[in-house]
């Protein structure tokens, strides 16, 4: 299997096995870069930022000037994407942080800068509706229940206010590495470890309210 | 599942006043979300990729003669057949490319011309270098070239032909009859063309190229602009 650096000079060299190549990159990258999108924006608005991001990444392959790098650039490239994407939606009419998504998203923005948490303020309608995943994982007592779909709405609205920190606890619980996610961040290994840390911290707060639901002493109507 | 985040160190990232119940239900529940996002992409929007994939400009034919004949000129020896060359005597110096068999003769407008390659490992004209005094002025005419053949072969310096220099008017691929027509303007005569034959793979498919399966023999008319 080639790696990203062998097929990006495939595609600017614009020769043999062309189409292969762009068709092996689009084929790694969809499913992350989606997730890596759906994080912010719509389901819709992902899958056509995915199309531009990777016409923009066949586009600028030229561009790459350390070819180790590739993966990394890959990564750069679609979070620019979205960052270009979330200035144009006008996010500091939603009371976004009024400074730039680029100093915002993935880094560590102190108590005193939060993302609003407003409904709408990034919309994820591509999440399977709360009832069908809370009744995925039926099973266990009425309080057991109860405290999985407090945790899952709770995780929800995480999202909501967190969507950087949401995306690397999940990469980190579905197996990436801390290496793995750095790239994906634009971060550096250390930076990436102190992020995943106080991501955790933050999620805790959440979901504080649904520890008493873990009570095997509390009844629930 | 724990994350993981072990550094070299062995640090995890956990700190003990999370390693609660609910702390681990929060992750399972991450992480079921995750799964059920992530085969939703998998499973879905399978137009989305045909979309994508056809929307990426595949190079045109003019691009992929000019990168096959580039990865070809670097790439290959012997093994893959004779060396081919479009060369405008006159214009380029001496073009270095793999040497091979004589190239026979070639015609233009009655001019006969023996290149032999094997020696000198360059094309050069009757064993001497071309001068642009060899051929008679004739501005306006237009060389069309017959190839049969369904990729031109232009190598050596390929920028010769496909530089903005020299203007290719038109570069068509007839697939019934499996020609390509290259017209390409010249101003003068001696700006002549002669083509041998050889391989070339493009996107995984082999193309031979022969000429009138006459190696080394130009198939070409002259058509006078505005013909």
């Amino acid at each position: 299997m080639k790696t990203d650096a062998e097929l990006l000079e495939i595609v600017v060299r614009r020769g043999f096995g062309y189409k292969r190549a762009v068709a092996a990159l689009y084929d790694k990258y969809r499913v992350p870069i989606l997730r890596f999108f759906r994080g912010f924006v719509s389901k819709e608005d992902a899958e056509d930022l995915l199309h531009e991001n990777f016409l923009m990444i066949i586009s600028r392959a030229s561009s790459i000037k350390n070819p180790s790098a590739s993966t990394a650039w890959i990564w750069q490239v679609t979070r620019n994407s979205l960052y270009k994407f979330l200035r144009t939606q006008n996010l500091k009419s939603r009371r976004i942080y009024s400074g730039d998504i680029e100093e915002i998203l993935f880094k560590d923005r102190g108590e005193d800068k939060t993302i609003d948490s407003g409904a709408d303020t990034f919309r994820r309608d591509g999440l399977t509706p709360l009832a069908d995943i809370t009744g995925a994982c039926a099973g266990g007592n009425a309080a057991s229940r109860v405290a999985e779909s407090c945790v899952s709405e709770n995780l929800l609205r995480f999202r909501e206010v967190h969507p950087d920190r949401y995306f690397v606890l999940a990469e980190a619980l579905e197996g990436s590495s801390v290496a793995d996610i750095a790239v994906k961040i634009g971060r550096s290994l250390d930076a990436t470890y102190r992020y995943m840390t106080e991501s955790r911290k933050k999620l805790v707060p959440f979901i504080e309210p649904c520890r008493k639901f873990l009570s095997d002493d509390e009844a629930v109507a | 599942m724990t994350p993981s985040t072990h550094d070299k160190q062995g640090r995890s990232g956990e700190s003990s006043e999370i390693e609660d119940d609910v702390y681990k239900m929060a992750q399972q529940r991450l992480k079921k979300f995750a799964e059920i996002e992530r085969h939703e992409i998998v499973s879905s929007s399978r137009s989305h990729r045909a979309r994508t994939l056809s929307s990426i400009e595949s190079p045109s034919l003019y691009e992929k003669l000019r990168n096959s004949l580039r990865d070809w000129q670097f790439a290959t020896g012997s093994a893959v057949g004779v060396a081919a060359t479009i060369a405008a005597f006159g214009i380029l110096p001496s073009i270095p490319f793999i040497p091979s068999k004589s190239v026979g003769l070639m015609e233009s407008g009655g001019y006969e011309s023996k290149f032999d390659t094997a020696t000198t490992g360059s094309l050069t004209r009757g064993g001497a270098n071309a001068n642009e005094s060899d051929f008679s002025a004739d501005s306006g005419r237009v060389v069309e070239l017959l190839v049969d053949h369904p990729m031109l072969a232009a190598l050596s310096d390929a920028k010769t032909l496909l530089d903005d220099d020299v203007q290719i008017s038109s570069l068509t691929h007839d697939i019934e009859r499996d020609f390509v027509t290259m017209v390409v303007p010249v101003m003068t005569e001696s700006e002549v063309y002669f083509l041998e034959q050889y391989n070339v793979e493009i996107d995984g498919e082999w193309f031979s190229f022969s000429l009138n399966k006459k190696p080394a023999t130009v198939i070409y008319k002259n058509v006078t602009r505005g013909e």
